[in-house]
């Protein structure tokens, strides 16, 4: 998977474009449909989601041991993570934003 | 490692120790544990952030979970329309929402492990639709449907999740219950007999077994409903 320079400057906002790197790398080893790129907007719920439910559980393990490295615990549980609209879970941006704001919620 | 909520007494009680005594590593949950013979944790099921937290703190340190039984739940006998509102919402918060929040801070565990089995507690109750036990019975019925459905969504890690419902099995839940209303319960069983705790420990066995391992989804009652 390349990440485009267009990619990396979307998510620049962010502050941490390592994070970012890091969650998509996980995301992509879990997909099964790799034919088209990630990216900040790729929907992880919904119709056009690219992760199955069983493999959206898979990612919170993995997102929960990336925390243990961190020395943070991640909470998919949170009210973020519950509707559709304001979900963690909507597109990967918003994934990567919410385990940040976790990770320095515990800092 | 096998967790067993409602630890301390009763079915939960006699689930831990035949556990442990057939060489299981059990960690027994209950709000006052008492001193046992397996490794105990105080816990109040309905405080999930504290579920949470020991299930990072067994994750964290490398412990695998096969299994989780969930077994803590009150009773209270009455009549529909002078239901306490109190002891309403403690037996929502306690019987359901301490099987949903356990079953939700466990599973990854299971599903780390590689799979393995939840058990999770009705009541004949909830089948018969007891006068008496409206609220009761609901809670019990709502463990039922929720383990039916999450059945379906860990199909694909190999955890089985199934629900025992037992009839009036003498524990301490059966305080205040007449001998003409538990007769009448176990006449509506199949085998009318009062079984025992041990009779539902052996099903718990039964289910724990790699044996059952196509059993899933499902609801079984001691004894029988006719």
């Amino acid at each position: 998977m390349i990440i485009t320079s267009l990619m990396i400057e979307s998510v620049s906002d962010m502050g941490d474009v390592l994070m970012y790197e890091k969650i998509l790398k996980i995301i992509e080893s879990l997909r099964l449909d790799k034919s088209l790129p990630l990216t900040p907007q790729t929907s992880l719920i919904g119709s056009e989601r690219v992760l199955d439910s069983l493999l959206l559980v898979e990612l919170c393990l993995k997102l929960e041991d990336l925390a243990s490295e961190l020395d943070f615990t991640f909470d998919w549980t949170s009210t973020e993570a519950m509707s559709r609209s304001a979900s963690m879970f909507r597109d990967i941006e918003s994934l990567v934003i919410e385990f940040e704001s976790q990770l320095n919620q515990q800092k | 490692m096998i967790i067993v909520t409602g630890a301390s007494k009763g079915i939960g009680l006699a689930i831990a120790e035949r556990l442990f005594s057939k060489g299981e590593e059990v960690l027994g949950l209950s709000r006052n544990p008492g001193n046992q013979i397996f490794e105990t944790r105080s816990l109040d099921v309905t405080d999930f952030a504290d579920l949470k937290r020991i299930s990072d703190e067994i994750r964290l340190t490398g412990r695998k979970v096969s299994a989780v039984i969930n077994v803590a739940g009150i009773a209270s006998m009455n009549i529909a329309l002078m239901a306490n509102p109190f002891v309403s919402e403690k037996l929502v918060k306690v019987n359901f929402l301490g099987t949903v929040y356990s079953s939700q801070a466990f599973a990854p565990l299971i599903i780390r492990n590689g799979g393995g089995s939840i058990i999770n507690f009705s009541t004949i109750a909830a089948a018969l639709n007891l006068e008496g036990e409206s609220i009761y019975a609901a809670t019990k019925a709502a463990i039922e449907n929720y383990s039916r459905t999450l059945a379906k969504e860990l199909s694909g890690f190999k955890v089985n999740v199934n629900c025992i419902a037992p009839g009036p099995i003498a524990t301490d839940l059966l305080r205040g219950v007449s001998q003409d209303q538990i007769q009448e319960i176990v006449d509506a069983q199949i085998f009318k007999i009062q079984f025992q705790v041990q009779d539902v420990v052996d099903i718990v066995d039964l289910l724990l077994d790699s044996k059952a391992k196509s059993l899933t989804g499902q609801t079984f009652h001691i004894g029988g409903v006719r």
